[in-house]
């Protein structure tokens, strides 16, 4: 059935202009340079570029665009983005092209059998979970809302007509695994884990008084670029030390300064599972966690400083001193280790074995009395102060940590399928708890023997039948834990949402435009003791800072939620209505209350992992007669230039399901939607009563 | 009026409570007017404290309606209030009101219906820093960086439910709602209302009603398949957002944002300024059945020209306040009506160069209506205006007396969904003696 309605697509004049969809999707990439991390790199690097794309040259100077596909001794088998495949050879290339060949390697699909087998591993152990409560897995995904699934789960956004058509017209069979391979080396999985991780670490542009978090956010989204290990990017975060102008991830524990007790409370609960909030001020009245745990914890993170310090030595000089703190200071907030913990038991400790105001000794938490001989325990002692968050950070991190693989295998399952293996993601506490606990085990094995590699975890689980079922209906778990059938049915999230709203107004030209906003910081990253009034006068000269009536302000990124359309690469990102037409993670962190993403639940990043899928009124206000209405159904939005292309009523019909919802229109839904056409609404009409739809907004 | 728990079959009515007990994990959707809100629109267990005690006494239960005031940037408690002489003396002196006792001379309206409201002039708290001291102020609770504490319209929809079939419980004016849901569904959240002129925000129908509601057809057609397919609570919570809106942008209740119906020589009365449009606004919406109304206004943070600033935005807010009294008054509304005024904190004693500091050690609220005694002054400070008489009232007693006045128990707590205990007012009693 399916075939024949793409046979009489493809039949009639509406192929030329599919064709025409494709090349017109197809834009010229910017050089897939590989992403680098500044600062002092941690022993564990990857070169690899982060995208197979590449624009290949001969030493004649002509040059092309395309894909790495696989490479063959001397040769490279590339792909063009209108679907051509060629053999190249390389010795006939220029020599950056063999180097990034031989890098590239590692983004193809190299030895699936190791995926497949955990895939094949976490599918019986769902099966066995769900057989013990005499439940069967769902019936195996079609085509069309698995395309749409797989592009928001890892490009964060639906795939444009264009995409669904060209995989549903594929008859590779192993098209699937391909298809996730290539999402997963895409810009938009850097895009889409970007914006998994400002909830979970609650990104903010500002961090008060002047102080900008932008380098901290180019920092992690080198680290995603780079595919950075989760147990190599969070070391870095318990450990960096210095300036937020040049070390991005201070940026983590500046977050929170002169909260350190709340920024542990998110640490153990983050990365852990560890449910101790309120061990922070009592013990706690059901699991076995102590104030005392949580203070000898926090004294690990009781020898630093974090600090907005002032800018000293700056009085004398061209410039006043007022001027040159202004200036200076924002960039001075750094994280410095110290020779003595300053940790001491708080005013109202109430418990007998310690006293208030007592200095606290550093211990780590065990869970079972058996976790002190594991290895992550062993090592270096808790002797020398500055070395404390090092100490702390190595027992976070390790494979033998009792909840560090767990939590973030159980925190990846639940963005794939919607909810955890075992909820909340922030307590994992007893792990008897889980739905499944052999589940629950073995991702954590899994987790370590990819090494903390989120890609490859990710490859696994989308390769798995699993998450390759239908969705079911939001459970009540009340009545018993979810076993996963399949994914559950989700509301897109408000990223999601505006991302796939970008997708149809300026298509796969929505990765171009990256924000770039930490170069000035960057240039007023000077260390303190080189801080004079001369040094600052000329770098604030050469930002073009003290200029009268120019552009920058005083204080870079002055207000904290502005981004400018200067501030991209790739060029200005085009405007609709006056909106900045950029990706969730290329806009303000978090956008402003009043933006499209908030109203649909971008999280204020307050709390950690508060992003909400609930409705509410001015959403549907918004939906129905707000600006973003006006945006999608603009004659200037790609969706109805090439809709309207189409000479067939039926075929603009099809273009436009294909375009919101991902699949082809049943002949009823053809016949129900031309009746409307007939009696007058135009495709842009349309536009308004899709983006309407139920269907729009979840994704099966 | 139609009753929408009644006119469902007795399935979807339990899929309609399964999914309002489970609003905290998805989606939710507005209570149902007069059910019992308890059991169908909270998102965790209640249960008394053990030290309950009766949710009886004077002035309990006497606002039906609450208009909250927070000027921002923090209001100079000497320059309004609580006036002062000698050293701490601002700009202007003070006058007498009707209320046999002094505000500032910038408040020259306000003192004609100072005999209607109550002045707490012993408000003390620690924060000063905007957006921590604001927090504070509409939540009771200090910021932590692990829970979002809820608003008081928040909590009076927890226990009362909603208070009108379409329109919100909650709105907030000329500002944005951050989240006063809380730990709440976001359905508590207060319809936020950027500008008071233009009411809420897309409520004109996109192209007409009979087009919206024509186009609506044809989405309930097209989703047809998908919603048979899926018959769950989160997709069905939207058809049901999509009911409400439509029913809103239908109902004659719309009314209730348009302040252009008002007439021109009431609007004069309240001024242009942006806290009198509120005002406005929001005297309108709590007379058609809005429970909690916020009404921000900004430029209180007079630290460089105080006297100009208060000769500007102070008497806009003189203006708009006295009018807001008045009408409400008039209307027969103030005394089911509690309103508040309230700020971030107070501002220093000492004047430094043409202004003051920040300042939370002491600082002034004001209340009037609903049971609350007329025309009194509780607390005091110092003759500086340096600290507060006696025992000063926190922040926690402050909520915990306007939460008694909306007739909420203060003696039961709700764990949120990360397990902590929270109660209205933080635990604090509230300030018996402001009502009559």
């Amino acid at each position: 059935m399916r075939t024949s309605r793409l046979f009489l697509l493809l039949s009639s004049p509406a192929l030329l202009l599919f064709a025409s969809v494709f090349s017109a999707n197809a834009k010229p990439k910017k050089d897939a340079a590989p992403a680098t991390a500044e600062g002092s790199k941690p022993a564990l690097v990857h070169t690899i570029p982060t995208s197979p794309w590449h624009t290949w040259s001969d030493p004649n100077g002509a040059k092309v665009d395309a894909e790495l596909l696989s490479l063959d001794g001397t040769h490279v088998i590339v792909r063009t983005k209108d679907g051509q495949s060629y053999r190249l050879n390389l010795t006939r290339l220029v020599p950056g092209d063999r180097v990034f060949a031989e890098k590239a390697k590692a983004l193809l699909p190299g030895s699936k059998v190791p995926v497949k087998q955990a895939a094949a591993k976490i599918d019986a152990l769902v099966r066995t979970g769900l057989q013990k409560a005499s439940l069967s897995a769902n019936p195996p995904i079609a085509d069309e809302p698995f395309v749409r699934r797989l592009y928001l789960d890892v490009a964060g956004r639906i795939p444009t007509a264009g995409e669904v058509f060209e995989y549903v017209h594929s008859s590779d069979p192993e098209k699937r695994a391909k298809l996730i391979d290539r999402l997963l080396a895409s810009e938009g999985y850097q895009s889409q884990m970007f914006n998994w991780m400002a909830d979970m670490l609650r990104l903010t542009d500002d961090y008060g008084k002047g102080v900008r978090s932008y380098v901290y956010q180019e920092w992690i989204k080198d680290e995603i670029a780079a595919n950075r290990h989760w147990d190599t990017f969070v070391y870095q975060l318990m450990t960096a030390e210095g300036r937020i102008s040049s070390t991005g991830p201070v940026g983590y524990l500046l977050r929170d300064r002169g909260m350190p007790l709340d920024n542990l409370s998110n640490t153990l609960t983050t990365f852990l599972g560890a449910n101790v909030a309120c061990a922070q001020c009592h013990d706690h009245p059901m699991a076995s966690w102590t104030e005392r745990n949580f203070y000898e914890m926090a004294a690990f993170f009781g020898a630093t400083e974090q600090g907005f310090s002032k800018a000293k030595g700056v009085a004398k000089g061209a410039i006043d001193k007022k001027l040159a703190l202004k200036l200076a200071a924002p960039h001075q907030a750094r994280v410095e280790n110290l020779t003595k913990v300053t940790t001491t038991f708080p005013k109202d400790y109430k418990y007998d074995d310690a006293k208030p105001g007592d200095p606290v000794h550093p211990k780590l938490i065990t869970w079972n009395t058996s976790d002190a001989k594991s290895p992550a325990y062993l090592g270096a002692s808790t002797d020398n102060a500055t070395q404390l968050r090092e100490r702390f950070a190595v027992w976070l991190t390790h494979p033998e940590n009792p909840r560090f693989a767990v939590t973030i295998a159980n925190r990846i399952w639940k963005k794939l399928f919607g909810l955890a293996v075992q909820e909340p993601v922030t307590d994992l506490d007893d792990l008897k708890q889980a739905s499944n606990p052999a589940l629950l085990q073995y991702l954590g094995e899994e987790m370590k023997r990819v090494h903390f590699d989120l890609r490859e975890f990710q490859r696994i689980i989308l390769n798995s039948a699993t998450y390759q079922a239908e969705s079911s209906p939001t459970p009540n778990l009340e009545k018993g834990p979810y076993l996963f059938p399949g994914p559950v049915l989700r509301r897109l999230s408000g990223e999601q949402i505006w991302d796939s709203i970008l997708a149809l107004v300026i298509g796969p030209e929505l990765d171009r435009f990256k924000l770039k906003r930490a170069d000035d910081i960057r240039k007023l990253d000077i260390p303190q003791e080189q801080l004079t009034a001369e040094i600052i006068t000329a770098k604030a000269n050469e930002l073009g800072l003290l200029s009268k009536g120019g552009k920058k302000n005083l204080s870079i990124g002055k207000g904290g939620g502005n981004v400018n359309e200067d501030d991209f690469e790739g060029g200005k990102p085009p405007h609709f209505e006056g909106v900045m037409m950029a990706r969730a993670s290329e806009l303000t962190q978090p956008s402003k209350e009043s933006h499209f993403l908030r109203n649909f639940g971008q999280s204020d990043r307050q709390i950690a992992d508060s992003n909400s899928t609930e409705g509410g009124v001015p959403q549907i206000l918004m939906l129905m007669n707000g600006q973003i209405q006006k945006i999608v159904g603009s004659e200037k939005a790609l969706v109805l230039r090439e809709t309207n292309k189409l000479q067939k009523t039926e075929d603009q019909i099809r273009y436009l399901y294909l375009s919101f919802l991902g699949r082809m229109p049943s002949e009823s839904d053809i016949s129900t939607t031309r009746a409307m056409m007939t009696s007058g609404l135009t495709s842009k009409d349309l536009t308004w009563v899709f983006l309407n739809t139920r269907e729009f907004l979840f994704v099966q | 009026m139609r009753d929408p728990l009644l006119s469902l079959d007795s399935y979807s009515r339990r899929l309609f409570l399964e999914r309002c007990a489970h609003a905290a994990f998805g989606l939710s959707v507005l209570p149902a007017f007069g059910a019992d809100p308890q059991s169908s629109s909270s998102p965790s267990k209640s249960a008394a404290a053990p030290s309950a005690s009766p949710s009886t006494g004077p002035g309990f239960g006497s606002a039906k309606r609450v208009i909250f005031l927070q000027l921002r940037g923090g209001m100079s408690h000497i320059d309004t209030f609580d006036p002062k002489q000698g050293a701490s003396k601002g700009p202007k002196g003070a006058i007498s009101t009707k209320g046999h006792f002094q505000v500032s001379e910038f408040l020259p309206k306000t003192a004609e219906i100072a005999d209607k409201i109550c002045v707490i002039r012993s408000m003390t708290a620690k924060v000063g820093v905007h957006a921590s001291a604001t927090y504070l102020m509409r939540t009771g609770y200090e910021q932590r960086g692990t829970i979002k504490h809820p608003m008081l319209g928040a909590w009076a929809q927890h226990y009362l439910g909603a208070s009108h079939e379409t329109l919100p419980s909650s709105v907030a004016i000329n500002h944005n709602a951050e989240h006063g849901n809380g730990f709440f569904p976001a359905v508590f959240s207060p319809l936020p209302i950027i500008d008071p002129d233009a009411g809420l925000q897309f409520s004109v129908p996109y192209a007409g009603m009979k087009m919206v509601e024509d186009r609506l057809k044809l989405v309930n057609q097209i989703d047809s398949t998908f919603r048979q397919r899926f018959p769950d609570e989160n997709v069905s919570a939207y058809n049901d957002f999509y009911e409400n809106t439509v029913r809103l942008m239908k109902s004659t209740e719309l009314k209730a944002f348009n302040i252009g119906e008002e007439p021109e020589s009431l609007k004069q009365s309240y001024g242009s300024s942006k806290l009198g449009r509120g005002c406005l606004l929001a005297r309108r919406l709590i007379e058609h059945g809005v429970r909690f109304v916020e009404v921000s206004s900004g430029g209180w943070d007079m630290h460089n020209n105080l006297e100009d600033a208060m000769e500007d935005t102070g008497a806009a807010f003189d203006k708009a306040y006295a009018a807001l009294i008045r009408d409400l008054d008039s209307k027969g509304l103030l005394s089911s009506t509690l309103v508040i005024v309230a700020s971030e904190f107070g501002r220093k004693p000492e004047f430094s160069g043409s202004g003051r500091g920040h300042y939370p050690k002491v600082f002034s609220t004001v209340l009037a209506g609903a049971g609350v005694k007329r025309g009194f002054v509780h607390g005091s400070s110092d003759a500086a205006g340096a600290e507060p008489v006696g025992e000063g009232v926190t922040v926690g007693h402050f909520h915990a007396t306007i939460g008694w006045a909306a007739g909420l128990p203060l003696d039961k707590i709700v764990s949120a969904p990360n397990g902590r205990p929270f109660t209205v007012g933080n635990k604090s009693k509230p300030i018996l003696n402001v009502f009559a």
